[in-house]
């Protein structure tokens, strides 16, 4: 395993409706590592995983994977969006979400081979959802749907995971179901960021944290990270220069940086 | 000129150009308030649904019945409502999906009776085409005063529950959380719509309808962004938009009415999507230019604070300058003493060294509250700040200031310059 | 009773009820209401254009018109920050307005009227025949352009099942793994147009909704997996139009809006049966 950042984000400044909701995020995230993006609501966590996966555009700044553009690498990387994103009543079971992770945009057209059948296989076994494969995906608990999400995230077979609040909805068993295959993940050389807002858990969970509020706060290992004084500030409300600017950069419909500049 | 003279003094035409303008007015008020709530389509379901209300009601009476019409409309219409609710709160079906169905089938059902109808070889059976594309002229004084008797109980109901529907159009989770039955007032503001459909069908038709619910509240939006403000906007474009198609139906008797006030709508949409103050095009365009143009004018004064910074130079041969103004922005700086041109040279200023030094100060303000506050690494604070410098105002630099302890210097050393 | 009709509602049926899935899947039902009403002027300009009932010409016609949709639609969403709905709203009724405008200003010079674009001339369909090259057979020029239809719209599906069905249940999945959703959207869109255009003449511009929605919706709400959904929405569709159909002739009524309701009822009958069967605490108890 080389020495590359999984991720590095440089200089990232994204806006909704033209107002930064994410300023000048600008960290790396080791590989190998277990790493929480935190923050209270609203600090715009899933905004920087958006980012992160070029769901979103962002005003400023790039984010580099593996040292890589994302199109290079897209597929060492794997996005478990947030469950509530998707209607639980589209007509499929587990086996065919779980086959979804088998799909790539160039083998859209050819057949699911019984190898993928195998991986997918595999994949319900190790979230202990192999008996449900053929359970209609609405009914299942919202654990249930979640280690199903993971499933298909398995099936991938990627070195990066990226997961958007995994933990929310889930009973406690699947959350240490979820939790331990978290980490038999990452001892096995995979990079995985998770993006979860409860700050109890947080500490015991993650190796490495990004502590998030509209704009970084700190970003390290997490004994490094989970000082009073850092958590007081995260958790302590936006700070009064960023929102105002931010105003006038939405009423002004100012740009974030001037023609051809380029972040460096 | 001189047919259209014989028009007006038609012993309808005015009774007409009045009824439609006031019936669309009121139509336009309700539709404002499912605008606000995002629930425009439901117009566009109740007004298709309603068709075999209106058939069913020719056929109940046996003729052009307004009143008898309307209540069947009306009947059909609340049925419409309360059938897409009822599907969508008993499958996993959408809102929208729910809308389509009911909205096609219940046309369908509508084209069936239509039919009947047509064959049936009662009297007037031709003149129930004109509830499908609307036909203003073909409505007598009797019609008129049946419609407006509706609208005018509309524009009372709607006058009743004002105060409610402005709080719940401006923030729904704020209203049930202070105790708002917001299902009660969802409730009678459907019911409204299905009166303002009906009361709007024979001068616009019911094909059309939703675009008098829809779009008099799209384009009052962008002149306005109070409701009181909306409100006497939208009446007043679907009043107008309703003479309009008033007058053709007059002049032109093989044309309907509803397409035509569709489209003077949609002329007008397009006229305030230019030039409307609050988001046209024209403005979105000039405020790029102005932003563009302050910040080019405030680098180029930037710069020459720079050079002075370095070599305490306040003369400088305007050819020789790295990057040139544009005349614009030369012309700028001269008209407001920035600078003072000598021929082929120009003279900085006290007043342009007082700008430059305030744009450098902001700039190194933002430097160091990135620096500081974001805590990012030095060498990634420039970017930024070259565009911040820009938007920092007064007040601005007074918070920044402060927030920051009056700091001497930047992150990269340089010092922050106050005025002497 | 002329079984050709028949056969053409079916096959109609069939396509548009298939194109229609999709878009319900995706929730965007009520984008079929403003397809079917925006290509009117497409259609009308094609035809003034041609001078006749030219098929190309029309499917032209009507394909810049559904993206003219499309862009005004978007356009005024992002632009001038019009809310979603109300951008199809305006957009649709403005596009249809000027159509029948067209339509009525002309109408002595193209053969459809006000009266075909909402009813549809599908008890014409079989009049028109072609001879098929080397046989004897005449087929209706309809059943040959609705069969047509049927044959891409299922080969596209057949081609595009999985590009549909991911972009359908996770657009931020299928991003993420370099799947556009953009370009899937205009596919499941440029589909449901296409199938529009064909259908309109036949069943009208407001009934077309009632085949691609409501099959569609009822089979979702019967079936467990995609493609089961998708064979019994084509089983809805010809069901609907057959009882339908029946219902049209035997009451001599409107046989598209005939069509539309029946299927409107099967969608109720469905719904019923299922808040019936929840109500049964037996049923519960084996679930």
């Amino acid at each position: 395993m080389s020495n590359v950042p999984a991720i590095d984000i440089h200089n990232l400044t994204a806006s909704y409706e033209r107002k930064p909701v994410l300023w000048e995020i600008d960290c790396q995230f080791p590989q190998g590592k277990l790493i929480g993006i935190v923050g209270p609501n609203g600090s715009g966590k899933t905004t920087l995983l958006k980012n992160i996966m070029g769901l979103m555009k962002p005003d400023s700044g790039y984010v580099k994977i593996f040292g890589d553009k994302l199109n290079k690498v897209r597929h060492r990387v794997s996005y478990v969006p947030q469950r509530e994103s998707v209607d639980w009543d589209f007509p499929a079971d587990v086996m065919d979400v779980v086959l979804m992770g088998r799909y790539n945009p160039k083998k859209l057209f050819s057949r699911i081979t019984q190898e993928d059948r195998d991986i997918a296989i595999e994949a319900l076994k190790r979230v202990n959802m192999l008996e449900f494969s053929k359970r209609h995906i609405s009914q299942l608990s919202g654990g249930q749907q979640q280690r199903v999400f993971i499933a298909r995230s398995l099936a991938q077979q990627a070195d990066l995971y990226l997961m958007d609040e995994p933990f929310v909805g889930v009973d406690a068993a699947s959350e240490d179901a979820i939790l331990s295959l978290l980490t038999e993940m990452k001892n096995n050389g995979k990079t995985v960021v998770i993006v979860h807002h409860d700050l109890q858990t947080a500490y015991e969970y993650f190796d490495y944290i990004a502590l998030l509020n509209t704009r970084l706060v700190a970003c390290g290992p997490t004994e490094e990270v989970f000082t009073s004084e850092l958590l007081q500030e995260a958790y302590g409300g936006r700070l009064t220069v960023l929102s105002r600017i931010g105003e006038l950069i939405a009423k002004k419909d100012f740009p974030v940086r001037e023609k051809g500049q380029k972040d460096n | 000129m001189d047919s259209l003279w014989t028009y007006f003094n038609h012993p309808n035409f005015w009774w007409v150009l009045a009824g439609t303008t006031f019936l669309s007015a009121i139509s336009a008020l309700v539709g404002t308030f499912t605008y606000l709530q995002r629930k425009s389509l439901m117009g566009d379901a109740i007004a298709h649904g309603i068709l075999p209300g209106v058939a069913g009601g020719f056929l109940l009476a046996g003729e052009k019945n307004a009143l008898i019409i309307m209540i069947g409309a009306i009947v059909w219409g609340l049925l419409t409502v309360s059938s897409i609710d009822w599907i969508s709160r008993k499958t996993h079906l959408q809102n929208s999906t729910a809308m389509a169905v009911v909205l096609s089938a219940f046309f369908g059902l509508g084209m069936m009776l239509l039919t009947v109808v047509q064959t049936s070889g009662l009297p007037d059976a031709s003149g129930i085409n004109s509830f499908l594309f609307g036909q203003a002229a073909s409505m007598l004084p009797e019609d008129l005063l049946v419609y407006s008797v509706f609208a005018i109980v509309v524009a009372f109901v709607l006058a009743a529950i004002y105060p409610h529907l402005s709080i719940i159009s401006f923030d729904r989770a704020a209203a049930q959380s202070i105790g708002f039955n917001v299902r009660r007032i969802d409730a009678v503001l459907s019911i409204l719509v299905v009166a303002a459909t009906a009361i709007g069908i024979q001068s616009i038709g019911l094909i059309l309808m939703a675009a008098l619910l829809i779009t008099p509240a799209a384009i009052a939006r962008m002149w306005s962004s109070r409701l009181i403000g909306m409100l006497l906007f939208s009446g007043a474009i679907a009043a107008f938009a309703a003479g309009i198609g008033a007058v053709i139906s007059f002049t032109a008797p093989a044309m309907p009415t509803g397409p035509w006030i569709v489209l003077v709508l949609f002329i007008f949409t397009l006229i305030s999507m230019v030039i409307s103050p609050q988001r046209g095009l024209l403005k979105q365009f000039r405020q790029q230019k102005k932003n563009q143009n302050i910040i080019l004018r405030e680098n180029f004064i930037k710069r020459l604070y720079h050079q002075w910074e370095k070599s305490g130079q306040t003369t400088f041969i305007l050819n020789e300058l790295k990057d040139k103004p544009s005349k614009r922005t030369l012309r700028f700086a001269l008209q407001n003493d920035w600078i003072h041109q000598v021929g082929i040279t120009i003279h900085l200023s006290e007043k342009g060294l007082r700008e430059g030094r305030r744009i450098t100060r902001a700039h190194r303000l933002w430097e160091l509250y990135l620096s500081r506050t974001l805590r990012m690494r030095d060498d990634h604070v420039h970017p930024s700040a070259e565009v911040m410098e820009h938007l920092i105002g007064d007040d601005l630099e007074k918070e920044l200031l402060r927030t920051l302890g009056y700091p001497q210097t930047d992150p990269h050393q340089r010092d922050i310059p106050y005025e002497p | 009773m002329n079984t050709w009709v028949l056969i053409n509602a079916v096959v109609i049926a069939l396509s548009c009820s298939l194109a229609g899935a999709f878009l319900v899947l995706r929730h965007r039902a009520m984008l079929t209401d403003a397809i079917s009403h925006a290509v009117l002027p497409g259609l009308v300009i094609a035809f003034l254009i041609s001078g006749s009932r030219n098929t190309t010409a029309m499917l032209i016609g009507a394909f810049v018109f559904g993206f003219i949709c499309i862009f005004l639609v978007e356009f005024f969403r992002r632009y001038v920050r019009i809310t979603d709905d109300a951008s199809i709203g305006i957009t649709f009724t403005s596009l249809f307005a000027i159509g029948i405008i067209l339509v009525s200003r002309y109408t002595d010079r193209i053969d459809l009227d006000q009266e075909c674009v909402l009813h549809g001339e599908i008890t014409y369909s079989a009049l028109k025949r072609i001879v098929l090259p080397g046989t004897n057979w005449a087929v209706p020029q309809t059943f040959i352009s609705a069969m047509a239809m049927l044959i891409i719209v299922s080969i596209l599906i057949t081609i595009g099942y999985r590009g549909l069905k991911i972009t359908s249940f996770n657009p931020d999945y299928a991003t993420s793994i370099g799947v556009s959703v953009t370009l899937w959207h205009y596919i499941s869109g440029g589909i449901a147009s296409m199938v529009t255009i064909v259908s309109f003449e036949a069943v009208g511009a407001i009934l077309v909704i009632a085949l691609m929605v409501i099959p569609a919706a009822t089979a979702w709400l019967i079936s467990k997996r995609l493609p089961a959904m998708l064979l019994n929405t084509t089983l809805l569709s010809v069901s609907g139009s057959i009882f339908g159909y029946g219902v049209a002739i035997w009451l001599n009524v409107s046989i598209a809006g005939s069509i539309a309701f029946l299927l409107g009822i099967q969608l109720m009958m469905v719904v019923l049966v299922k808040v019936a069967a929840r109500r049964l605490p037996l049923q519960r108890a084996t679930k």
